[in-house]
């Protein structure tokens, strides 16, 4: 029998060195709606790679074994193109799934999405009623069109999650947006992390919740629980401080903007080459994206020894937003962290 | 592990996720994140599962292609459809 070529391209990774599964697709910073907390600046479309550029940068990650992309934008469907590009993932053997609105999923898309076969399809919902949601992204009806596509994919036996920013607008929707996800048959994720504009816009940290909503939300969550014995063993077995604050960006994932940046994560926003003038390979293997890669919690001069690193989920990608700098904490993990761990205390018998 | 008697009718489960490249299946089970890279017959076995079809078909052909015994291609299909069906990418129709 002849020799599996998948197998061999993910076998021919180093043991024990971290290597690239998935590529984040940034197809268009262009957005047909508004919102209020989003990272991102309204953008024309200038400078966007072709699709055929984006064929030959999937091309590349096969060579290197990675076999998942996330297509992601700005708003991904609206380019026209969107479906054939990932056509041609299909073809060339990648998995894949979406991010998007969902306001630009109709029948026909939906229909053309069942024909491709996405692992899922993640769509964000900012409330659990059109008021409250078109509110926050600026654009009436958009509430019903993104449910409407979520009933249209589940329809088709498509993989949904709705996904949430949680900000001070919203919190207080989470439960019934969960409940909303749920009786869809969706899978729903709430995340609290509002990112800073990448152009410098206040808007978004306006945005965020502040402490005490913050509090609220996480007792809601049952952030405050200890874990149970089960998890928490295992935990403490995998876990240890040069561990703990390490996320998967550089490291099993990285992001390709639409005009071809290549940047750890698509919140982690440090610019490592690109494709247009160096190889995927030759970007992920060099400086600095192998540094960051190499960074562990004893690079971190104010996380190191951090008495609240168990409670923290630090991202880099924050912190380099924050003070430019991705190995000083983060201003907000860190209020996160201190009110996460000020919860547990007071619940600890 | 499922039981399958020749007249079970299999198809492929409406949410599985899988790729063709070449002549290599590869499938996915998106809940655990795990790859199963196919071999020659069981991407073959795959394939006849599209279905509906039953598995005394799906014997049929295997046997017929591979030119091997007939008990031999029933054992090795059954074994191979009921580990798709506990991954949950196979059903019965
Ligand atoms: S922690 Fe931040 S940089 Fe790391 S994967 Fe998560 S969002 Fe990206
Ligand atoms: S709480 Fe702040 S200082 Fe402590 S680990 Fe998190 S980001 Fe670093």
């Amino acid at each position: 029998m002849s020799e599996s070529i998948i197998l061999s391209r993910l076998l021919s990774h180093k043991q024990d060195e971290p290597f690239p599964t998935q590529l984040n697709v940034e197809l268009t910073h262009r957005c047909n709606l508004r919102c209020s907390h989003c990272y991102l600046e309204y953008n024309a479309g200038r400078d966007e790679l072709t699709a055929d550029e984006w064929v030959e940068v999937m091309q590349q990650c096969l060579e290197m074994g990675i076999m998942f992309i996330a297509f992601t934008g700005g708003e991904a469907f609206l380019r026209p193109d969107t479906l054939s590009i990932a056509g041609r993932a299909k073809e060339l053997g990648l998995f894949f799934h979406f991010q998007s609105n969902g306001t630009c999923i109709d029948r026909d898309v939906a229909d053309e999405l069942k024909r491709l076969n996405p692992t899922m399809v993640e769509l964000t919902i900012m409330g659990d009623t059109p008021k409250l949601h078109d509110g926050i992204t600026g654009s009436p009806g958009s509430f019903e069109k993104a449910l409407a596509a979520a009933s249209m994919l589940l329809e088709r036996s498509i993989r949904v999650k709705l996904k949430t920013t949680v900000i001070s607008g919203n919190w207080k929707s989470v439960q019934a947006m969960r409940r909303l996800a749920e009786g869809m048959g969706a899978a729903f994720q709430p995340d609290p992390l509002v990112m800073p504009g990448v152009f410098g816009g206040e808007e978004p940290v306006s945005c965020r919740m502040n402490d005490e909503e913050f509090q609220q939300f996480a007792l809601s969550e049952g952030w405050d629980q200890p874990l149970g014995e089960e998890a928490a063993a295992a935990i403490a077995e995998l876990d240890s401080p040069e561990k703990h604050l390490i996320c998967a960006a550089a490291r099993y994932r990285f992001t390709v903007t639409p005009s071809g940046e290549v940047i750890p994560c698509v919140l982690w926003r440090v610019p490592c080459g690109n494709i247009r003038e160096q190889s995927l390979r030759e970007i992920w293997e060099g400086e600095p994206m192998a540094g960051l890669r190499k960074t562990t919690v004893k690079d971190m001069p104010d996380c190191r020894g951090c008495k609240l690193l168990s409670d923290c989920v630090r991202c880099p990608g924050l912190a380099y937003m924050e003070s430019g700098d991705s190995l000083l904490k983060s201003e907000e993990n860190c209020r996160m962290s201190r009110i996460i761990s000020q919860l547990k205390a007071e619940n600890r018998p | 592990m499922a039981e399958l008697n020749d007249d079970t009718v299999v198809k492929h489960a409406e949410n599985a996720v899988f790729r063709k490249t070449g002549s290599e299946i590869v499938l996915l089970t998106p809940e655990e994140g795990t790859l199963h890279v196919l071999n020659d017959v069981s991407g073959r076995i795959w394939e006849l599962c599209t279905g509906p079809a039953s598995i005394e078909s799906i014997v049929d052909k295997i046997t017929a292609e591979y030119e091997v015994e007939r008990e031999r291609a029933a054992s090795d299909t059954r074994d191979t459809i009921s580990r798709f069906m506990d991954l949950g990418l196979v059903t019965t129709a």
